[in-house]
């Protein structure tokens, strides 16, 4: 009886096979030239659904456009580091051109990019970086030091130079904002040496705002003696400002960070919070696009300086970081200028 | 033996049909889906999923639940991470901490499974956060890397001889890992008692089946498996990270459910589970491979998951209904 299991199984298993193999075969030979001639590139962010990254994606796509290319913007619906990677192998299988990533982790990213680029696919790094070895080049919103220097300003200007201070980011392994905590850490001691980290690890809110907002309560009540506080991401930011408006502590903690516009600007206009740092995401994801096509026309190369970059103009590139510009600050006098 | 062969045949036709329409469909529309090396690389994604699932079918058969499994695998690799990078160990040394690690959790499950009587669910909802928060705990959430180079090429590339239609080692593994897992199930008398402890844990007592040991013992196995998921996962991702695998157990619960074992316990089956393993990752590969966002497809894949359980189930009821008829039969008669 075991003999005729196995026959059985053996016999569907081919049935199934032959059935795939024959309609196929039907389609192969013809199809052979409608293998698309247009170049396509990927871009990958962090997560998808979130105001920053959809107004990233508006950039992508706008340049995408003007380019005459394909541009496929897709990324997991969490911040997911295997779901990144299981996205990048398959386009490694659909053999796009260039693949534009956002790591939310840039060690496990690493050996998915290396066969993406062993397989003959251009790889860029945009709005956070992998392992400058993984890309060819990294699009940068700004530099780390001017990011961290215009939030240590902005929370001076809201607490004094001797101040104390906690910091909220987004997950610990999250490059970008480890990288902003590191220079805002060395700027603090070169010019407020004062100022004072309540909390030596910094605390998590993982890309989720409803998470934010309570890991700002909890904090609200184990340090009474709380002044300023950083947000690091576009999600924590509103979901503090949210916190203080909820326990009306924003007389007592003064709030800053990384945010968008339009969800910040209700808490901009009722006072609750009056500063915060941001670079246009919509000019970087065009710009992101704008690279990855000029690297496949050869004319983004270890040699280039300046990148002509459409309706951005002349954009700076150094050592391999194509530069995007100063950071902005943003308050009430300036936020309604901007819809993103 | 005609019994036998239609009881195969139906228990996992819904699925072969499903398999078989997902093949042809997405084999037409996407070339990038009929290139056998694609179609093979991207089975690397789902060997952890497929080895938990593994002893999840037994665990699922026997009446029990094992939500740990994406923590404690998580675990062992921070575990082996930490002693090859703090304390030096060579890899090989590391590797077997993952394993014993893996096995230390496994036991401690099955101990409270088992000799303190906490229900399963229970037990390890527990130590899924437990487990998740040692492996965080280890090393402030932050991720250990800088593996040597030849693992991480063994995970992201290493086949089983050469050419197009040479398979990852690791899937090798898991099909041999899957026909053992089958095995022992149908044939071993372990298999046979985890299939009546979940079908009647009371009965089984009277007839003399060491309950708390096979429970015991899944759970063990369970936890064992965690452990070379680890080593498989960290040669993938090239390094051991604290956050890895958030979700696997319901991962690994979906395909031992859709693969047609039922979730009470009573009855289960590892090719079940493995031929569920291979729709949803065919499923989610054709739908990556023709350019349906991952928004979209997350709610694809949800509805196609049920409408196959559904399917696979009715089948199964049908042909269980109508080889069991004659049973019933002579039942009522005697009832009567």
């Amino acid at each position: 009886m075991k003999s005729r299991t196995r026959t059985v199984t053996t016999i569907v298993l081919a049935a199934m096979l032959a059935a795939s193999g024959i309609s196929c075969s039907k389609q192969s030979d013809p199809g052979a030239p409608a293998v698309k001639p247009k170049v396509t590139v990927g871009v990958l962010p962090k997560l998808v659904g979130i105001p920053f990254f959809n107004a990233f994606e508006k950039g992508a796509m706008e340049a995408g456009k003007e380019l005459g290319i394909e541009v496929v913007y897709d990324g997991p619906v969490t911040a997911d580091t295997a779901k990144q990677v299981a996205i990048v192998e398959s386009w490694i299988a659909r053999k796009f051109d260039v693949i534009v990533v956002a790591p939310n982790d840039p060690e496990a990213m690493a050996p998915v990019l290396k066969k993406a680029r062993q397989r003959g696919i251009r790889v860029l790094a945009a709005d956070s970086d992998t392992d400058p070895a993984d890309r060819e080049f990294f699009v940068s919103q700004a530099t780390p030091e001017a990011i961290a220097k215009a939030l240590v300003e902005a929370m001076v200007r809201g607490i004094g130079p001797s101040g104390k201070f906690i910091i909220l980011t987004g997950s610990l392994t999250a490059a970008n904002q480890n990288i902003w905590m590191d220079r805002m850490e060395k700027y603090r001691q070169a010019h407020y040496p004062n100022m004072k980290n309540l909390s030596s690890t910094p605390k998590t809110s993982e890309e989720d705002q409803a998470l934010a907002t309570q890991v700002t309560i909890d904090l609200l009540k184990t340090y009474p003696d709380l002044q300023g506080l950083y947000a690091l991401t576009t999600v924590a930011l509103p979901g503090a400002a949210e916190a203080l408006r909820k326990e009306k502590a924003f007389d007592k903690v003064y709030l800053t960070g990384i945010g968008t516009p339009n969800a910040m600007r209700d808490y901009v206009t009722a006072g609750v919070v009056k500063e915060f740092v941001l670079w246009n995401p919509i000019d970087l994801g065009y710009l992101a696009v704008t690279s990855a096509k000029a690297l496949l026309d050869g004319k983004l190369t270890r040699e280039t300086t300046h990148l002509e970059a459409g309706r951005l103009g002349s954009i700076q590139v150094i050592d391999r970081v194509v530069l995007l510009g100063e950071p902005l600050v943003f308050n009430k006098n300036n936020i309604d200028k901007h819809d993103f | 033996m005609i019994r036998i062969k239609s009881l195969f045949v139906s228990r996992h036709s819904g699925l072969l049909c499903a398999l078989t329409l997902l093949l042809v469909g997405f084999g037409c529309a996407s070339a990038q889906f009929r290139d056998p090396v694609n179609l093979l690389d991207r089975s690397r994604l789902w060997i952890e999923v497929g080895l938990v699932a593994v002893p999840m079918t037994f665990i699922i058969a026997a009446g029990g639940i094992d939500l740990s499994v994406g923590s404690l695998l998580a675990l062992s690799a921070m575990v082996a991470g930490l002693c090859h990078r703090d304390l030096h160990w060579p890899l090989s040394l590391a590797m077997g901490m993952a394993v014993l690690t893996g096995t230390v959790g496994g036991a401690v499950n099955g101990f409270a499974a088992s000799v303190l009587r906490v229900p399963p669910l229970v037990a390890t909802l527990a130590t899924l956060a437990i487990f998740r928060g040692l492996a965080m705990g280890m090393s402030h959430g932050q991720p250990i890397g800088n593996l040597p180079a030849g693992f991480e090429e063994w995970g992201g590339f290493a086949t089983v001889g050469k050419g197009t239609f040479a398979p990852p080692q690791q899937l090798v593994l898991l099909l041999l890992f899957v026909a053992l897992g089958e095995l022992i199930l149908r044939k071993t008398r372990a298999g046979r008692w985890t299939v009546q402890l979940g079908e009647n844990e009371v009965a089984a007592r009277y007839a003399a089946i060491p309950v708390n040991h096979v429970r015991f013992g899944l759970f063990l196995a369970s936890g064992v498996v965690c452990g070379f998921g680890a080593i498989t996962y960290m040669a993938h991702y090239a390094s051991a990270r604290p956050n890895a695998n958030i979700g696997l157990e319901l991962e690994a619960i979906a395909c031992v459910i859709v693969g047609g074992t039922r979730i009470t316990g009573g009855s289960g089956s590892v090719i079940g589970t493995f031929l569920a393993l291979l729709f949803l990752g065919l499923l989610r590969f054709g739908l990556d491979m023709t350019g349906v966002l991952q928004q979209t497809q997350t709610i694809l894949v949800g509805l196609l998951v049920v409408v196959t359980a559904i399917f696979n189930q009715w089948l199964a009821n049908r042909h269980d209904r109508r080889s069991s008829m004659a049973f019933n039969v002579t039942q009522t008669e005697q009832v009567i």
